[in-house]
């Protein structure tokens, strides 16, 4: 009943408001998911809630009633109807393990209850007791000491690595620069490197096509000449460095085999900026373990925000708690604000956290924030904001991206052993 | 293989290796350090320079400098090098002590606002030219004089003095000065002569520098 309850609110208020507000995905629509699910494709179709008798052409024996409840008791019933149907099979289970092994069912039961809980994001006030748990620090303690810190996956750049252990589980890491210095393509690297790790990878581009993201990435992975493959020349290798059609073909030949790097365009979603659920929805559907966005300013907001500052901000919100639900990384793109482009004593450097375009949102939603700035051939990467560790940090890379040369400059840890062995 | 465009083939143990080329991480630093910098192509490279008789004890302190160059611009020191004759290496070795704190830099991966070059009577004709149509490059190379770690002001004194010239000029050497950024000069001029051409206000703010004189005789001139 609480699902019709539900249905009937939305139709009634002619919004999707009490889903969005809530965080209520269909999926918790155990009876009514059709119904549901025909609200949320008529409104990214039409940009509206279907009105009742539309509705009821569809479902005739829908019965319209008059809500009064409470947003707040309607949602409540329902994660609570949703978290039954998951926990009693727990209990069942539960209460087998007891007659076996009462303390193996306890452990059982601990584990079971905070998966619940997390995948339900029941709002609970029990809180956590940092001293009595204090043996779950330890165990990601020594997880830390087992992986050397990266927790995630790697970037792919030991020193960035070492500053952002990884891409997180729940990370939505803003990346940002002024206009043309190769967002797209640092993007293309973190994601070629996830692939190259065996993740699988989702990315959403905006502007480029399918066929220029892949030339990209095949430079990428292969340093062929980017501009070589552009312009059909039959020489694709460095100076000095023979390398053509035939070495193209074999490389092409051996990626064929492999799989896992998907890539959709605003074709997908029927020539259209997509929302943030309907990438997810692609996203679901892959599984896939990272997501990159290329960019911002080419998602639409389904809560149809007025202003950019507003938009901007729902996307970023809707992202980060995707990005939580799945517990999965998104790298998402965003332009530097004009502002930074006149700034003429930074012009130079790497963009502020301010300047994210339409930023303050944006840099609250992002777990991490890297700004990044090109100066004839080397790349710096400024970390801004990292919710988990050191901020105001610089990684220089060496920067070809003709031949997708994007590595360290210098390794820190060699600095004075080079140094003499140059002769500097 | 030898990277024939490298800034430090004069001194590189590694010139000439098989990691001497495009995409030796040192070449490419050197390459986005000197991209900013300014300094003309001819001085970027190192140049043998001998010095006349008169200059032997001028040069030894010159080469002082530039070994102790990364100390000097911690702390702010500034370099005055004047000659009233021409051609007897005042540029020279300006670009000599630039290039040699570029070296002792390069490994500390320090890319930007290192070093600057600016030609005073070219830059300021530059810096006029800019008020009537915006010049982006020009506002660009005003930043970076007035905040790199060092700075050369080539033949200060020899632009044509007006207020406005006077109050630009101000505006550099004083910011500079009160960042404790370091500078050096050359002028055809001594410093007090430098105070009749342009202003108290600034040659106060150059007098503390280290001064040295070159005497010798243009060695343009001798080559010929």
């Amino acid at each position: 009943m609480i699902e019709e309850l539900i249905i009937n609110k939305i139709l009634q208020e002619k919004s999707l408001g009490i889903l969005l507000k809530n965080r209520i995905s269909p999926d918790l629509f155990l009876t009514e998911k059709d119904k549901i699910e025909f609200i949320l494709k008529h409104h990214r179709k039409y940009g509206v809630v279907p009105d009742v008798t539309t509705f009821l052409e569809k479902f005739e024996d829908f019965q319209i009633v008059e809500v009064t409840e409470s947003d707040e008791y309607l949602i409540y019933k329902l994660r609570e109807a949703y978290l039954y149907k998951d926990i009693v099979p727990v209990l069942q289970e539960t209460s087998r393990l007891v007659r076996e092994d009462s303390i193996k069912a306890i452990q059982f039961i601990k584990e079971q209850v905070s998966r619940l809980l997390r995948e339900h994001q029941v709002q609970v006030g029990f809180g956590y007791d940092i001293i009595r748990n204090a043996g779950d620090r330890l165990v990601d303690y020594k997880r830390r000491v087992e992986t050397e810190g990266l927790l995630g996956i790697s970037t792919g750049i030991r020193q960035l690595d070492e500053l952002l252990h990884g891409w997180l589980a729940e990370d939505l890491v803003v990346i940002f620069a002024r206009t043309n210095k190769g967002k797209s393509w640092i993007l293309l690297f973190f994601l070629a490197v996830a692939w190259k790790l065996g993740y699988k990878v989702l990315l959403y581009s905006g502007e480029m096509s399918n066929i220029i993201v892949g030339f990209r990435v095949d430079t990428l992975l292969a340093n062929f000449s980017n501009t070589g493959l552009m312009n059909g020349s039959t020489s694709l290798g460095r100076q000095g460095e023979e390398r053509g059609v035939e070495d193209y073909e074999q490389y092409i030949e051996e990626l064929q085999q492999k799989e896992g790097f998907i890539v959709v365009t605003p074709k997908d979603f029927g020539g259209r900026k997509p929302t943030v659920s309907e990438l997810c929805e692609v996203w679901d559907y892959y599984d896939a373990d990272i997501l990159g966005i290329d960019q911002l300013s080419l998602m639409a907001d389904e809560r149809n925000g007025e202003s950019k500052t507003v938009r901007y901000g729902n996307i970023t919100e809707d992202l980060m708690i995707a990005s939580e639900k799945r517990q999965k990384p998104i790298l998402l793109l965003a332009q530097a604000n004009r502002e930074s482009e006149k700034d003429k004593k930074s012009k130079e450097e790497t963009p502020e956290l301010h300047q994210i375009e339409y930023s303050d949102a944006v840099g609250q939603n992002a777990t991490r924030v890297i700004s990044m700035n090109v100066i004839d051939g080397v790349l710096k990467l400024s970390i801004k904001k990292n919710r988990y560790g050191v901020v105001n940090r610089d990684v220089l890379l060496m920067w070809n991206i003709d031949y997708g040369i994007i590595k360290p400059l210098l390794d820190e840890d060699e600095l004075e052993s080079v140094e003499e062995e140059y002769g500097f | 293989m030898a990277n024939e465009l490298c800034w430090a083939k004069s001194y590189c143990k590694k010139y000439g290796s098989s990691v001497c080329h495009q995409f030796c991480d040192v070449y490419v630093l050197l390459k986005a350090i000197y991209s900013q910098t300014n300094i003309p192509k001819k001085y970027q490279y190192d140049r043998q320079i001998t010095p006349s008789k008169k200059d032997v004890e001028a040069y030894k302190q010159l080469n002082a400098w530039k070994e102790d160059v990364v100390n000097k611009v911690e702390s702010g020191e500034n370099l005055f090098i004047w000659s009233t004759g021409t051609g007897n290496g005042k540029t020279t070795w300006a670009t000599k002590i630039a290039n040699y704190f570029i070296r002792k830099s390069v490994f500390k991966k320090e890319i930007e606002n290192l070093v600057v070059y600016v030609n005073v009577p070219t830059f300021l004709e530059q810096l006029r030219a800019s008020y009537d149509q915006k010049l982006p490059e020009v506002d660009l190379l005003k930043e970076r004089l007035l905040n790199a770690k060092l700075a050369i002001l080539d033949d200060i004194g020899a632009e044509k003095s007006s207020a406005w010239v006077v109050e630009r000029l101000y505006e550099i050497i004083n910011y500079r000065d009160n960042e404790m950024l370091s500078t050096i000069y050359t002028s055809n001029v001594s410093i007090q002569d430098l105070e009749d051409r342009l202003d108290k206000r600034i040659t106060s703010r150059i007098k503390n520098s280290t001064q040295i004189e070159l005497v010798g005789q243009d060695r343009r001139e001798r080559r010929r």
